[in-house]
């Protein structure tokens, strides 16, 4: 799971107010090359989440982003680090905890599983 | 003969009768040609109340859909149908960046994208973790930017107003509460956003009502109760309805009639098996191997299959022998609102009278 999908990932159990962003615990991560596009890039930090961006990088342990997102965002190295942090950071195994609730929703061989049991339905 | 109409509830199921295990769990004809333009089947009523009936047995559904996968990979009407959906990303100028595709024919939906509506972003959800498994196997490198996501369409975990277009072939009509997965879709999504859905209509198969009638029949003579074996579809006038109590803006509904010729009844009951539609309907007999076929009855035992195929031959059979069923898909559009899409004028505020425009053209008074 990368930090792209993260960032719309909810916890679905009725009756939780606070539910994005969601914590990671992270088991493994694995690092997995993407092509650089800067133009996809600079389209999707309008629509980032940032400082769930910087949390969920942090907890997979990597920590170049800054604190908030810079105003001009035509800046080469912060595009790479960005692009790190949003596409090539994987979290192979590890769960996804729901700052409320404290459900844990497992993350295994790279696909959150968000399935609800039957009883919080 | 009691006609099953519905199963909320209204189905009587007589008599629990154990299954004993049957020696020939696979033992029907290996599927012979036939020719698809696209089908599907079931037949039922539309889901009226929001209240959650527990129909589907989802995790059944689950597994089954998963094998059906593995054992094909190109069924033309799934084909069919996820092009249709996706042809319609071409008529609007719009363009959608990020995606979510609901469960249903998702192999199909990736396979036939090719960077229509200018999607950057693809996330792929599904209730089956296999399914899930497959679908980014078979996912080549010059895709999209994709990503997987094992999840409930009832429940989407998906933040508000964060995607540009939600997809759905052949999968809602699974949920056991459709008007609220629509809900949920409507809430993930960004303001003028869109929601494209196929699902099976009710009169899918109603051709094949008869069908159902014989299988009953056999069921009742063999095995010696009912189950309920219908899962309940909308019918296109209830799809209107559907997108409206949803909260979508510019709704709009079409069907499309697949006409499919088999060779007999049981190529029939072949290709639903194939189709990997199971019956996972809760009430039903348990049975040590289930042999579950199709959406529309559930054959546990070969005696009343054959049964079934038989009494449906003798009463259908067109002249040159071959079985046609129909089947019904409703194409379902819808946005999210926004201040760009044209909305209704307050009663009274017209500012010409109809009047006015006949004396212009001279109509016949």
């Amino acid at each position: 799971m990368r930090l792209i999908v993260h960032n719309m990932l909810t916890c679905n159990i009725k009756g939780v107010i606070n539910k994005f962003p969601l914590r990671i615990e992270a088991e493994k991560v694995i690092k997995k090359e993407v092509d650089f596009n800067p133009d996809f890039l600079r389209h999707m930090l309008a629509k980032i989440e940032w400082k769930a961006l910087v949390d969920g990088a942090r907890s997979m342990g990597y920590t170049e982003l800054p604190d908030h997102a810079p105003a001009l965002e035509s800046d080469e190295p912060f595009l790479r680090k960005f692009h790190h942090a949003l596409l090539e950071l994987n979290l192979e195994e590890g769960s996804l905890v729901c700052q409320e609730s404290g459900r844990k929703f497992p993350v295994e061989k790279r696909v959150p599983n968000m399935l609800l049991h039957e009883d919080e339905v | 003969m009691r006609r099953i109409d519905s199963v909320y509830g209204r189905v009587e199921i007589l008599k629990r009768v154990l299954e004993k295990p049957t020696k020939q769990s696979h033992a029907f004809s290996a599927s012979r040609s036939f020719s698809t333009e696209g089908a599907y089947g079931g037949g039922g009523e539309s889901q009226q109340n929001s209240s959650r009936v527990k129909i589907f047995d989802r995790d059944l559904k689950r597994r089954d859909r998963a094998a059906w996968l593995s054992r094909n990979k190109n069924d033309t009407f799934v084909d069919a149908v996820a092009e249709n959906l996706l042809d319609r990303l071409e008529d609007c100028k719009k363009s959608f960046p990020s995606a979510l595709c609901l469960g249903g024919s998702l192999g199909a939906v990736q396979r036939l994208l090719r960077a229509r509506g200018g999607i950057e972003k693809l996330i792929m959800m599904d209730t089956s973790h296999d399914m899930i498994k497959s679908c980014r196997d078979a996912q080549d490198d010059n895709s999209i930017e994709t990503s997987y996501l094992v999840g409930d369409e009832e429940f989407l975990p998906i933040k508000e107003s964060s995607v540009d277009l939600i997809i759905s072939s052949l999968g809602l009509h699974w949920t056991n509460d459709l008007p609220g997965s629509m809900i949920q879709c409507k809430l993930a999504l960004k303001p003028d956003g869109l929601f494209l859905a196929a699902i099976l209509g009710g009169e899918t198969l109603k051709f094949v009502l008869e069908l159902r009638i014989a299988c009953t029949l056999a069921h009742m003579e063999r095995e010696g109760g009912i189950s309920p074996r219908l899962s309940p579809l909308a019918q296109v006038r209830d799809a209107g309805n559907l997108l409206t109590r949803a909260g979508f803006s510019l709704p709009g509904v079409d069907v499309d009639e697949y006409v499919v010729k088999y060779k007999s009844a049981l190529d029939l009951i072949e290709h639903l098996r194939a189709m990997g539609e199971t019956n996972a309907l809760l009430q039903r007999n348990k049975a040590k191997f289930s042999i579950f076929l199709s959406r529309i009855f559930s054959i546990l035992n070969r005696e009343t299959a054959l049964a079934t195929a038989a009494i449906y031959d003798s009463m259908f059979a067109t002249e040159d022998g071959t079985i046609p069923a129909t089947f019904q898909v409703i194409y379902m559009t819808g946005w999210k609102e926004h201040s760009s899409h044209p909305q209704a004028k307050r009663r009274g505020s017209a500012t010409v009278s109809f009047t006015d425009i006949h004396k212009q053209f001279g109509g016949q008074s």
